[in-house]
């Protein structure tokens, strides 16, 4: 069977600054996350495998042909942008009419299609409006819309969540979920472990340009897991929390230091951030430390990622 | 050859629209009325013995109008058609169609490049028209010969055709194509097009002067000497050479659209 995706030794260099590194896997269908940080390559990667852009080296197969430039290819893949770029003087339905007639379909049927996308994603009443009147959300939908419209086999989607409002997250997270059961390849980038986590066990890993990890999400989140996590606690009497806190099996270590405030600061190595938390409201009910703020000073995914180079 | 042609047919629809209503058309328009305010004026105010001198006659509508207004408003409305897509981003969907890529070229060119004509066209009539009734009273348009007043509109017309291909194909080839755009307008166009020497022949306006003049050449009078330094081209050479221009303009800007890479920041 014809892998949906399959890349051997990918690279994409711009200049001196390497977009896309090495990277080698393959997708064999489904829905599947593409996760990473900021800068982490997965929007040069996707423009890679939409073939927008042509690799620097090694090669990408997209359902078995090479993807730039691949106009029969390009009927059976839509691809869902990160830019927020669209015709602002046209509305969503020209839009969508414009791109359906270009995709081969009549002009009857590239109108019904351009309604049903856009009634999908719930942009019925404002379709009539020109674009340059949409909020944010609105207009990420319309993106979302387009490449659904011709319902491709393979769905390419670069942060496909922005500038979505919670409710307007959840209904695309479900559009996709039945997109993916009814057959279509769903391949989604996302910074946002949480959102992935909603639609799919399935994930490709990138972090600067590099594939560090791919497979299922329980996995990858049983490592990070694992991972020593730093918490920063600011509190008056800093050093009797200090010694309240060392005691308790989940932490390893503790450092007593003052911040660029001249605060008192805990700084609490963890191995189980939850039981942690939970511990620390037990500790704060229980005695007046004069417990100011607490963050997970390494929550981000920037330090994630770090941890899954090492 | 169909889908190309229906590709570039269905963006020429959906872009001859956008451009009638941009803004950049209404700068289009400005410029394209520039020379009628001129005509204008030199025929409400300017007081002639007979018709208005030749001079006059062609500093608005030859050097004026022709070598500088049409290839402006070629310029400011088809010098972005690609550009405009790339600097918008908007370019990603359509390199993601099933479409020839050269395809977005034409279509997009065809829907700046006929109000461009048309403009330029009603433009240069209304100037051609003013200035044949400009002088005394008992002078009328008829000095100027049979013909001639048609042909300027046509050579206007296909001077505008034509540098908006040549605009059109540099904003798939170039970085900064209205500036290399001015640049070839004044400095190649306006000066080698000017200098005596066979160099003319290298621009789009010694044929567009060939196609005008061929037939009456006597009609520049005392500016002969200083206008037909080279020998003109007969009208029917002038007219193919400015379709060779303006075919292998869209063409090789259509070449280079099909193979570059346009990396958009995100």
């Amino acid at each position: 069977m014809t892998s949906v995706l399959a890349c051997h030794e990918l690279g994409r260099y711009y200049g001196q600054v390497v977009g896309l590194n090495e990277v080698t896997t393959e997708v064999q269908g489904g829905v599947v996350g593409l996760v990473g940080p900021n800068g982490a390559g997965k929007s040069t990667f996707l423009r890679l495998i939409v073939g927008e852009i042509r690799p620097s080296r090694g090669t990408v197969r997209v359902l078995g042909e090479d993807p730039f430039a691949n106009r029969e290819l390009y009927r059976r893949i839509g691809f869902c942008p990160q830019q927020d770029a669209l015709y602002e003087d046209m509305s969503a339905f020209e839009i969508l009419r414009l791109y359906l007639r270009l995709g081969g379909f009549s002009p009857k049927d590239a109108r019904a299609r351009a309604e049903h996308a856009l009634a999908r994603l719930n942009m019925t009443e404002r379709m009539h409006r020109r674009v340059s009147t949409y909020s944010k959300g609105m207009r990420q939908r319309v993106r979302i819309a387009q490449a659904i419209a011709h319902e491709p086999e393979f769905l390419v989607l670069d942060e496909p969540m922005t500038g979505l409002d919670p409710l307007g997250r959840r209904e695309v997270l479900e559009l996709f979920r039945i997109l993916g059961a009814n057959g279509t390849h769903v391949l989604f980038s996302s910074h946002i472990l949480y959102e992935v986590e909603h639609l799919t066990a399935e994930i490709v890993l990138l972090h600067r340009g590099r594939l560090l990890a791919k497979g299922a999400l329980p996995d990858v989140r049983a490592l990070l897991s694992r991972h020593p996590r730093r918490v920063e606690i600011i509190a008056r009497r800093a050093r009797d929390l200090a010694r309240v806190l060392i005691s308790h099996e989940e932490v390893l270590s503790v450092r007593v230091g003052t911040n660029q405030e001249r605060e008192e600061q805990l700084s609490v190595e963890t191995r189980a951030v939850g039981p942690f938390f939970r511990r620390l409201n037990a500790v704060a009910a229980g005695e007046r430390f004069g417990i100011g703020a607490v963050r997970s000073a390494d929550a981000n995914l920037e330090a994630v990622f770090d941890y899954l180079v090492q | 050859m169909k889908p190309f042609l229906h590709a570039a047919g269905l963006l020429f629809r959906a872009h001859l629209w956008r451009t009638l209503r941009a803004r950049r058309s209404l700068v289009a328009a400005a410029l394209a009325l520039l020379p009628v305010i001129l005509a204008t004026i030199v025929s409400q105010v300017a007081r002639f013995e007979g018709p208005a001198p030749i001079e006059v006659v062609f500093s608005i509508a030859w050097y004026f109008h022709v070598q500088t207004i049409v290839p402006l408003v070629a310029l400011v409305l088809a010098g972005g058609v690609v550009a405009e897509e790339i600097e918008d981003r908007t370019i990603t969907y359509l390199f993601t169609r099933p479409i020839p890529r050269a395809s977005i070229l034409l279509g997009r060119w065809l829907a700046a490049a006929i109000p461009v004509v048309v403009l330029l066209g009603l433009s240069s009539a209304a100037v051609i028209a003013l200035l044949g009734r400009a002088g005394s009273a008992e002078h009328t348009a008829e000095w100027l010969p049979d013909g001639f007043r048609t042909r300027l509109v046509v050579t206007v017309m296909m001077g505008a055709a034509v540098y908006s291909a040549i605009f059109a194909a540099a904003g798939a080839l170039l970085k900064h194509p209205i500036l290399v755009g001015l640049a070839y307008t004044f400095v190649f166009e306006g000066f080698l097009g000017n200098l005596p020497g066979s160099n003319q022949k290298a621009t789009v306006i010694y044929y567009l002067k060939s196609f005008l003049f061929a037939k009456n050449p006597e009609l520049t009078g005392d500016l002969r000497e200083a206008f037909f330094t080279v020998s003109l081209a007969s009208a029917g050479s002038a007219v193919r050479a400015l379709l060779l221009i303006l075919v292998i303009g869209l063409a090789l800007g259509a070449w280079r659209f099909s193979r570059r890479e346009y990396v958009l920041a995100a």
